[in-house]
């Protein structure tokens, strides 16, 4: 009877150092995604190392270090509104997870908002913490505007002609939407040719919209434009 | 490890009156030094000493100068006064030949690296000293302590050049110290420029950070104003997107699969080429 609860239990640490190690070594896959979520793998290391003892002899059958291991289970010190997001993979990053929950908790629900809406790299919630460090008292928000508005940064032009000039602002209208909020501007360049500029965030929606509906980007751009746009 | 090498510290253990010993100006702790002491007294008092300070000096001539175990010294003179009978007026020692002071310092400071986080101060103070003492040769003060070059070059950067206001703000919080630096990269040698950037730097995100010591370090003679405003100013570059008709990206998907390079490389050098061949770009 012991012998029998002793294998299953060997059996559910044998399967969960299993999944760690399908999720932690991918640099010997390049350009895979993990397999599982941040809290499904945080959950298997905690059974593996119930199951082998010490989290050092997880990591020394998974292949990788200690270090890289607790890196793994920082998702177990984040805000409980948070884990659920990383659970449903809408937060995937080690490294956002890392520096998120190296910040207070009542500040995370706020970070990973930021995150979530495009507005947070991996690098700025990087820079966030220390910046949170240095002013424990101020409100997290304008923190996080501090970042992102403080960071180098590259826009996307995409220039299209409009033949009637009171169609603009619908035009505008209809790219912020498109681009889930990720337009910066759109400037006239002279004559019919206007030019809407995007941010990172911004194009990567318009690309995913025009997949969405099956359209070349070209094509989207035309359509959402109401117009035939040159191409650029 | 320092350079006389008969001058080493001697295996045996003696107990020394505490009476006997004084804090020689070899030791590199200057500052802390009452940090902690009562906490290290209730250890050894229910522990013992596990580790015996160096003294240097001859056994059986005293006084003998302190060179490594401040703290511990320190610990037994507070037992000796909270227990005057119970053994705490000895201390356990060894013995180092009383021949060079430079060797006792690095002595001191190697101990106290290998053991502790020695205040900040103590450690610059010590490397600057060694840095002087071997002719301004830092390879060599850093293999003597056992640092990375880099680690001694900062220590002696800001030693000797930066302004006394940052020099204090570093011994009160020595996590200050990339700050301490970039300030003073920016600032390129002016003291009071250095000043003005650091107490703006703290607040900074790491952007900013950045920018404000690629601005300063390329422009020395910009204001301290300048400079910070050049830092909050963030860069943004602008990038024109293509987006080509079906049949071209085919085409270029093609090529693409011929010639193992990014379509991003051939776009850029097919436009190059033809730009260039109209005349509208100089080769």
């Amino acid at each position: 009877m012991q012998s029998a609860a002793r294998k299953q239990s060997s059996d559910e640490a044998d399967r969960a150092l299993a999944l760690v190690v399908a999720n932690t070594r991918m640099a010997e896959r390049p350009g895979a995604k993990r397999p599982h979520s941040l809290t499904r793998i945080a959950e298997a290391i905690k059974s593996a190392v119930a199951g082998y003892g010490t989290e050092r002899e997880v990591a020394g059958r998974v292949g990788i270090s200690t270090e890289m291991l607790r890196r793994f289970l920082s998702v177990e010190n984040l805000h409980s509104e948070v884990k659920p997001l990383v659970t449903a993979r809408q937060i995937d990053s080690l490294n956002m997870v890392l520096y998120m929950a190296s910040m207070p908790k009542p500040d995370q629900p706020a970070v990973a908002e930021a995150i979530i809406g495009g507005r947070l790299s991996g690098t700025e919630v990087r820079a966030l913490a220390p910046l949170r460090n240095r002013f424990p008292k101020a409100d997290i928000r304008k923190l996080i505007d501090r970042v992102a508005n403080s960071r180098d940064r590259t826009v996307y032009a995409v220039v299209f002609p409009l033949t009637n000039s009171r169609q603009l602002r619908a035009v505008a209208d209809g790219l912020k939407q498109a681009s889930g909020d990720g337009l910066v501007s759109v400037r006239s360049m002279g004559g019919q040719r206007y030019k809407a500029v995007f941010t990172r965030h911004g194009l990567r929606n318009l690309r995913s919209a025009a997949r969405k509906q099956k359209l070349s980007f070209r094509n989207y751009v035309k359509r959402v434009t109401g117009s035939n746009s040159d191409g650029e | 490890m320092p350079e006389c090498e008969s001058e080493t510290v001697q295996p045996e253990i003696r107990p020394v009156l505490v009476t006997d010993i004084k804090v020689d100006d070899t030791n590199v702790r200057q500052h802390d030094i009452d940090k902690d002491v009562d906490n290290l007294a209730d250890s050894i008092e229910e522990h013992g000493l596990l580790q015996p300070v160096v003294l240097m000096g001859v056994w059986g001539e005293p006084k003998y100068s302190l060179i490594v175990g401040q703290r511990r010294f320190r610990a037994f003179q507070r037992l000796r006064e909270r227990h005057p009978n119970d053994g705490f007026d000895r201390i356990p020692a060894r013995f180092v030949p009383p021949k060079s002071k430079d060797y006792a310092k690095v002595l001191s400071l190697i101990e106290n690296l290998q053991r502790v986080e020695v205040n900040y101060a103590d450690v610059a103070a010590a490397v600057t000293h060694l840095w002087e003492k071997y002719k301004h040769d830092d390879k060599k003060v850093a293999q003597t302590l056992n640092l990375p070059v880099q680690t001694v070059r900062d220590y002696l950067r800001i030693e000797l050049y930066a302004p006394p206001k940052l020099k204090l703000a570093l011994r009160k919080d020595p996590s200050l110290k990339p700050d301490v630096k970039r300030a003073m990269k920016a600032a390129q040698g002016d003291q009071k420029k250095a000043e003005e950037l650091f107490f703006q730097v703290k607040g900074m995100t790491q952007f900013e950070k950045r920018r404000l010591v690629d601005y300063g370090s390329s422009h020395p003679k910009a204001s301290a104003d300048a400079v910070l405003a050049e830092a909050k100013k963030p860069k943004v570059q602008e990038t024109i997107v293509l987006a080509l008709d079906d049949h071209l990206r085919g085409a270029l998907s093609k090529a693409q699969a011929a010639l193992a390079m990014d379509w991003v490389d051939i776009a850029n050098t097919a436009l190059h080429e033809w730009l260039a061949g109209k005349g509208f770009l100089k080769q």
